[in-house]
Parts: structure tokens; sequence; C-alpha cells
């Protein structure tokens, strides 16, 4: 009965707004055009050098790099346990995400530090009210003949 | 600004309390500040109280009115201080500002949580807040997970153990063991360790500190107004704050704010990590422990899994750590923990900690961590207290 459910994006703000498809969603953060640094989510002011009229929204690289990871046993209300996660740094954009992971089981096999993984959007959680909460994760990449 | 003394020190019993709420934990801390202190209740100038989950108990405000009325004390200023798990060192540091400061002479630092009862999934949900709830929390994060991520990232730069992670648990419940006021009060072997549920890979629950119910009071007055009640105050030589600088690419095998606040805490009091005799550390899990061995300077930075090892943190070791059991053994009730650990520390450089008793403590640290976002701490602080 999964196709029943209502898809939601968890945080409407941090996706193009151009994209109705909500699997081709792209993550927005914003570069700032005077010092070359990319943030996320979108910022008014580059923290940085402080100008407001640089930054503009660029949609984020999709692959990084796996700085550490876990699998939580235990977990706060809405997540199903045991779920992946980790820190990913994305090398292009300078900055790191924490992310649940994807399509890494069994985790002691498929993870390890500083491998490639690549962001898909997927669902993160079921809200109180049973939506699915649409946003983004990582998973190992997937190379051309299809092994991981 | 003034010398001030640490006069009195006071806790509840800490652990599961399902009979006691905020009112009882803390009038039996209260209380057992003002006798140790002997000190008349009306000479109490301003109090600062620790509380963080006030929002899932009901008690949201005012925490600390409601303990002093416990004791008739009403009139003065009292300021609740929120800053995660480390929110009671920081209500100690604004009591020692008050004093130090010349506005005050006697001030009151505490900190109080009650966390039996309140759910474990709201608890966690909670916690989520003490990291950017909307990045971390709201998408999965928990502290447990945290700190697993730390640790695998510890153990593939510098090949940290598992058993070493394991041997922190080990000599904290130990230490535990001898502590009257601690959570836990039976040792345990590695092999019970390993064998605990598994909570966050690596991490099983014994790597875990407990949720717990307490509450700890100090009071702080002037070197000159001690010398009326005691003959052997304890001073408070230095203690530093920070936050973190939560930039990305941060290496989070090490704490800087712990390694700025203590740099700066070891050159205010006129000393360095070689002097300290024992200390308190913020052991919210196995790997955070041997981190802060390295940030605090007790040894290189990679070799804190080699210092447990070795048995230099036991109590009868180069420096012991966590001689009260720490958050693993003792407890962790989140408000209180700061002035927890001034209350170990004070009674070992008085002399007074029994079976535990460092030898010739002279010099003691406490170290406080709270809230943790973007690979880096929220809130950091070094306290150095000396005979």
């Amino acid at each position: 009965m999964e196709c029943l459910k209502i898809k939601k994006l968890i945080n409407p703000k941090w996706f193009s707004s151009s994209i109705d498809n909500i699997e081709d969603q792209e993550m927005i953060g914003s570069y700032c055009e005077n010092c070359n640094k990319t943030y996320f989510p979108i910022k008014r002011v580059c923290p940085s050098c402080m100008t407001i009229d640089k930054m503009k929204p660029r949609p984020l690289s999709k692959l990084g790099k796996l700085y550490s990871f876990t699998v939580g046993e235990v977990g706060p209300t809405g997540f199903k346990t045991p779920y992946a996660f980790g820190w990913v740094d994305l090398p292009r954009d300078g900055i790191r995400l924490f992310s649940l992971l994807t399509d890494c089981e069994p985790f002691e096999k498929k993870l390890r530090v500083d491998m490639d993984v690549e962001m898909v959007i997927d669902v993160i959680k079921e809200s109180e009210e049973g939506e699915l909460l649409y946003g983004f994760k990582f998973r190992p990449v997937i190379n051309k003949r299809g092994k991981k | 600004m003034r010398e001030v003394v640490v006069l009195g020190i006071g806790m509840s019993q800490f652990g599961k309390q399902p009979e006691k709420g905020i009112r009882e934990l803390g009038e039996e801390a209260l209380y057992n500040a003002l006798i140790d202190a002997e000190i008349d209740k009306k000479k109490i100038q301003i109090a600062f109280c620790g509380y963080v989950l006030g929002s899932l108990n009901g008690q949201e405000v005012c925490p600390g009115q409601i303990v002093l009325r416990e004791l008739g004390i009403g009139e003065i200023p009292v300021l609740r201080v929120e800053n995660g798990c480390a929110s009671a060192s920081f209500a100690f540091k604004e009591a020692w500002r008050a004093v130090a400061s010349g506005e005050y002479d006697v001030a009151v630092g505490m900190g109080i949580e009650k966390m039996t009862g309140l759910g474990k999934g709201a608890i966690l949900k909670a916690m989520g807040g003490g990291s950017d709830f909307e990045l971390e929390g709201n998408l999965g994060l928990t502290f447990p997970g945290v700190f697993a991520m730390i640790a695998r990232r510890h153990m593939h730069e510098y090949g940290t153990t598992m058993k070493q992670l394991a041997m922190v648990a080990v000599k904290n419940r130990k230490n535990g063991s001898l502590n009257q006021k601690s959570q836990f009060r039976e040792v345990v072997t590695i092999e019970d360790i390993e064998n605990a549920k598994m909570i966050a890979h690596p991490l099983t629950l014994n790597h875990c500190c407990p949720f717990s119910d307490g509450c700890a009071v100090a009071i702080l007055t002037t070197k000159e107004i001690a010398r009326k009640y005691t003959t052997e105050p304890i001073f408070i030589a230095s203690s530093v704050q920070k936050s973190g600088t939560y930039t990305d690419s941060l290496d989070i095998t090490r704490f800087e704010p712990t390694i700025k606040a203590s740099a700066e805490a070891y050159k205010l009091a006129g000393i360095g990590p070689e002097d300290i005799n024992l200390a308190e550390v913020h052991d919210c899990f196995t790997i955070a422990e041997i981190i802060h061995y390295e940030d605090l300077g007790f040894c290189k930075k990679g070799e804190g899994g080699m210092l447990i090892e070795n048995g230099a943190t036991q109590i009868g070791g180069r420096i012991p750590v966590s001689t009260s059991g720490g958050l693993l053994s003792k407890g962790h009730p989140l408000g209180a923990t700061g002035v927890a650990q001034i209350v170990e520390i004070v009674e070992q450089l008085r002399g007074k900690s029994g079976p535990r008793q460092v030898s010739n403590a002279k010099v003691g640290l406490a170290h406080c961590l709270g809230g943790f976002m973007h690979g880096d701490v929220c809130s950091c602080s070094v306290t150095i207290l000396k005979k």
C-alpha cells in the first residue's frame, strides 16, 4: 500500500522549486561568487566575507566521501532500526553533511571510511501523519558494470 | 577580580529514582551543601541553576526557585542556565563571576535533572535538540551515533582498539563501585561490555552513560569570608569556557574547544597538565574519555588508547581520571553533571574520598562538554581547583 502514501519533501527550502518529480529533486546550496565558498542550506549572507549580494543558489555536488559512519540500533521516534548514517564530505563544495546511508547492507562489507558515495533522493522517515518525508541520502557508488 | 573559593558542596543520590522529582533531588543536594559549608542560608545572595530537559517534565521554567524554596530561600536573584550537558559547569562559572566581580559575596552554582519516566524515544528526540536539529537531529542523528562515528574514525586514524575503549568503562565502573552516590555500584568485565546490547555500532550499551536523576550544589565565596568557616577552602585557580567553530572538514578525533579551554586554564592557573593530580572528564561515551586524555595534554595525540591500557588513569596511576565513576558509572543527569564533577574534585582535594582517595591530591581538573553539531562541541568548560 506504499503507493497510496503521500510524498512530501522533509524541508522544501532545501530543494529546487522548479523540479516536480520528487525522486528527481536536487539539493540547493548557496555559492558565494565573492569568495567561492558553498553553504548548505541556502544562506542570505556569506559568513566568510559578509557579502549579501553575491550569494547564488547552486545545486550541491552529488559525489561525496564517507568520513565516518555507524548503524544505529536505537533511534528517535519515526526511524525504523537498524539504520545507517554517517558524515559525508562533498569535495567539490567543501562541505560536510550528516546523512542517512542506503543500499549498504551488510554494512560491515559495504561501508568503509573514506569510500566514494553518491547522493540519492529517498525517504528519510515517516511523519506522525503517515506521510513519506523525502530528503537526501548517500549510497556506495555503483560503477558502470552495476557492481558495488 | 577577587579570589574565589568553594566553601561547600552537596549532592543527591544519582541514579533512577522514580519516587523523586526535582523538588526532592534538589532539596537533598542543597541541604547537604549548606551543612557542608556550615553557613547560614541567609548569607546566600545569588544562585545559578543548570537544567536541560524541563520541557519534557513540565517544570520548564524556574527550577532553581523550586529547589531554593524547599529550604526557605527566596528573594535573591535566581537564574536558570541552559547549555546542554555542560549547563552546570556554566552555572558554576557564573557563580564564580558573581563573587569574583565583587558584586556578591556568597553565590550558589548548581544543576539538576530528572530523566526517569520521560520515555527513551522522547529523550532521544529531545537530545537531538543538542545537535543542529533541522540538519541532524531531525534526520536521525543520535548522540550514541555521533560518538560511534568518532570512535570509528579514531580507530581508523590511530589504531585505537575496542578493548581499549572497553577498559575505560571497566575502570569507571570500578571507581563507581567505591562511590555511594554512584548510579552503578557493580564492577564489570571487558566481556560484559562486549556482550551488552548494541546501541550504535561499534558501541554497546556499556560504552554509553545512562539516563539519571540527580542534583549537585556548590557554594562559592571569597577567600576572606571562607576563613570564618573553614581552615581548608578549595581555591578556583581558573575556569575557562568555549564553544565550537563548526567549520566543515573538522578532524572529529579531537575537540578543539577542549584544547583551547584547557590551554587557557593551565596558563591562568600557572601550571601545566603534568601538575594535575586527578581529573573528572566528560566521559559520556568510552571513546570520549580517550580523546579527552589527548586534548587535555595527559598524553600525545593518538596515544589515549595506550594511556588507559597501561593503567595511568586508574586510581593509583600517574593521572587518575573519573575517580567518581564518571558519567559512565556515577550517572549523567544532564544539567547536574558539571557541578557533580566539582563535588568530586573538592572531596578529593580535602582528602575525604575514602576508598577511592587519590593520595596527595593537591590540584584537580573538571572538564565538561555540552551539545554537538557539525562535528564540533557547542559548549566546553575546564575548571582547575587547588588546595
